[in-house]
């Protein structure tokens, strides 16, 4: 795989204004600190909106321009994709890691949220196309405000429990890792 | 135009995400809250509330309808059909904006038809079914012109992700004690924890009213201007602009009464408000306890618990002699006053859910905390005497404390588990010699039996 064919894949999904896009995200979470830490149903959702941003970023980042053509070209693109998905994967863990931790939160904890949103992101647009990546992560974000608003914790809403709550560990790893391994397969997915 | 608007609602995005929108609705603590006391005050703010699943999504669908053309690479092509561009755009807005006021519409009768066999208390109150409705017109306003102003793939979704974060801000800003983040649409525009003991100030729901023609003007006047009518788009974006900064300005000028809820003098004439009037209803335990009879329903609940609370202190000096609801919206308000000695209780502890309601755990804690403290003073400001005394009151009732309201380090639990470990009659011997040295704060934690 030449350099050349990774930075005219990279050009293809705009991976610059991604990069940008998650960095802007985890400085908005620093900037926010003080009003996402609160046991409030707003503070989570309004957390949860910023990794729902990175979280939309990774997996509507994965739709090309060239839809069919690209699918026809080369054996290359599943390498790619994972390529590129890990690759913005760990920018926002890195990005979010830091944010949080001068923020002085928890890190583990934001970091199985981020996990989590990526792997629904990932799996939504696997179901019903990149551009549409987004519906499913707010609409979960809200229902889980939603159980806080109740006094509720059910097990299925894992960001709402605790940081050393292994359950929701495993869920949202366990998200992830489903979410890449259907993003590695192309489709004909285009934006265009 | 009726034709292209016709072919506008058919093609839209909406018709795919309303249903979704529907199902959120249906799991949103709104649906989850409908019994069994019912006033009519705290359901039109529901309805209010509904925009937090309503509105991110359509203004997603909006900016997705803005680009739509270029998307279709179809931009060339409609330039050159006779109709005005604006006159197409605003078609494209329309249908939106119709679906999305269907949406809203079709919960809110929902809800007022349910809520028109249960009402308990009160009236329906237009102003925030109707601020709700802007705020959702608004919303999708504000999706089309970003998604006109900046075409791409990602600004539907981040124009609803970063409307539903602006709404969440504004409303968790406000609970931290900020006061522009309470123009929040989703921000409840009536103080619903006094509703019922005092008339509803209007000034918040007017501002946001404000708020959402504004951003409407503003949004639509950006589009006009977008697609060629730029002098009427200024004219109407500065006009919205303008709206948007006053509602800003007089929020500003604003102050909480004492009721907690926003004055804003250029609004409201009326400074300090007259209580409603009402008889409370009663229960019959040792302890009276008493609701407003919007809340009777919950009486029983209510009156149990206290009673079981109050059980091991029945006959010892300064016990109040009456729980009541008071217009008080703050755990920290919560205290016993006056002589004879009364503790004060917000509505909002048995508004929701079953038995006590979902914050079983928090009437527990702060009325038993309020059993053995100063009067006057706040629950959280308890010291160790009291809290291993109130920690005994709630679990010889079966209840696990929250370790949050009632904090309680292996002291205090053991001094709590020596109380548990007497006699009924000794226990209540040495309440009845000692219960003021707790509420003082006198005795150490050693001192306990």
């Amino acid at each position: 795989m030449t350099a050349r064919l990774i930075g005219l894949y990279a050009r293809s999904r705009r991976g610059g204004w991604l990069c940008g896009v998650i960095v802007v995200a985890a400085v908005a979470r620093w900037v926010v600190r003080t009003w996402v830490s609160g046991p409030s149903p707003f503070a989570m959702l309004l957390w949860l909106m910023l990794v729902t941003v990175a979280a939309t970023v990774v997996a509507g980042g994965l739709a090309g321009p060239f839809g069919q053509v690209e699918l026809s070209a080369g054996n290359r693109l599943p390498s790619l994709r994972i390529g590129q998905v890990v690759g913005t994967v760990v920018l926002a863990a890195a990005g979010f890691a830091v944010a949080v931790a001068i923020a002085g939160s928890p890190v583990v904890e934001s970091i199985r949220d981020l996990a989590g949103f990526i792997g629904i992101a990932l799996l939504t647009g696997r179901l019903v196309g990149a551009h549409r990546c987004w519906t499913v992560p707010i609409g979960y974000a809200l229902v889980c405000a939603g159980e806080i608003d109740l006094g509720e914790q059910p097990a299925w809403a894992w960001p709402i429990q605790p940081a050393g709550d292994v359950w929701a560990l495993v869920t949202a790893g366990v998200l992830l890792v489903a979410g890449v391994v259907v993003a590695a397969r192309p489709v004909p997915d285009s934006y265009a | 135009m009726t034709r292209l608007l016709r072919i506008e609602l058919r093609r839209n995005a909406s018709v795919a995400l309303l249903p979704v929108v529907a199902l959120l609705w249906l799991v949103s603590p709104i649906t989850r809250h409908l019994a069994p006391i019912a006033l009519w005050t705290d359901r039109s703010a529901d309805i209010q509330s509904s925009i937090l699943a309503l509105a991110p999504f359509t203004a997603g669908v909006g900016a997705w309808t803005a680009y739509r053309e270029r998307r279709r690479g179809a931009v060339d092509l409609l330039a050159t059909t006779p109709r005005n561009a604006a006159a197409r755009c605003l078609t494209a807005l329309a249908a939106t904006v119709l679906w999305a006021v269907l949406g809203y519409v079709a919960g809110a009768v929902a809800m007022l038809a349910i809520t028109s066999g249960q009402a308990t208390w009160g009236h329906p109150v237009l102003l925030p079914l109707l601020d709700g409705l802007l705020a959702v017109v608004a919303a999708a306003a504000l999706g089309f012109a970003l998604g006109r102003l900046l075409p791409g793939r990602f600004t539907a979704p981040l124009v609803a992700i970063g409307l539903l974060g602006l709404l969440a801000l504004g409303v968790q800003t406000t609970f931290d004690g900020s006061f522009l983040g309470a123009l929040s649409p989703a921000y409840p525009s009536i103080n619903l924890a006094v509703s019922v003991f005092y008339p509803i100030r209007t000034d918040l729901v007017i501002l946001q009213i404000a708020l959402a023609i504004g951003v409407l003007c503003a949004a639509i006047g950006v589009t006009v201007g977008h697609t060629g009518g730029r002098r009427v788009g200024v004219s109407v974006a500065t006009a919205g602009v303008v709206l948007v900064g006053a509602a800003f300005g007089l929020l500003g000028t604003g102050h909480r009464d004492a009721q907690g809820a926003i004055v804003v003098p250029a609004l409201d004439s009326v400074a300090v408000q007259q209580p409603l009037p009402f008889t409370p209803v009663c229960g019959g335990g040792a302890v009276s306890v008493c609701v407003h009879p919007a809340y009777a329903a919950k009486l029983s609940a209510l009156d149990t618990a206290v009673n079981r609370l109050a059980a091991p202190l029945v006959g010892t000096p300064g016990l109040p002699v009456r729980v009541q609801e008071g217009p008080i919206n703050r755990i920290r308000d919560v205290t016993v006053r006056g002589r004879p000695p009364v503790l004060v209780i917000p509505p909002v502890f048995i508004q929701q859910g079953d038995s006590l309601g979902f914050e079983t755990t928090a009437v527990n804690d702060i009325i038993a905390i309020s059993l053995v403290d100063a009067p006057g003073q706040p629950p959280a400001h308890a010291g160790a005497t009291q809290r291993a005394v109130a920690l005994f009151l709630v679990r010889q009732c079966g209840i696990d404390a929250d370790p949050v309201l009632l904090p309680a380090d292996p002291a205090v639990r053991a001094a709590a588990d020596r109380l548990a470990a007497l006699s009924p009659g000794a226990r209540h011997a040495w309440f009845a010699a000692h219960i003021d040295d707790v509420r003082a704060n006198t005795i150490s934690l050693g001192e306990l039996p």
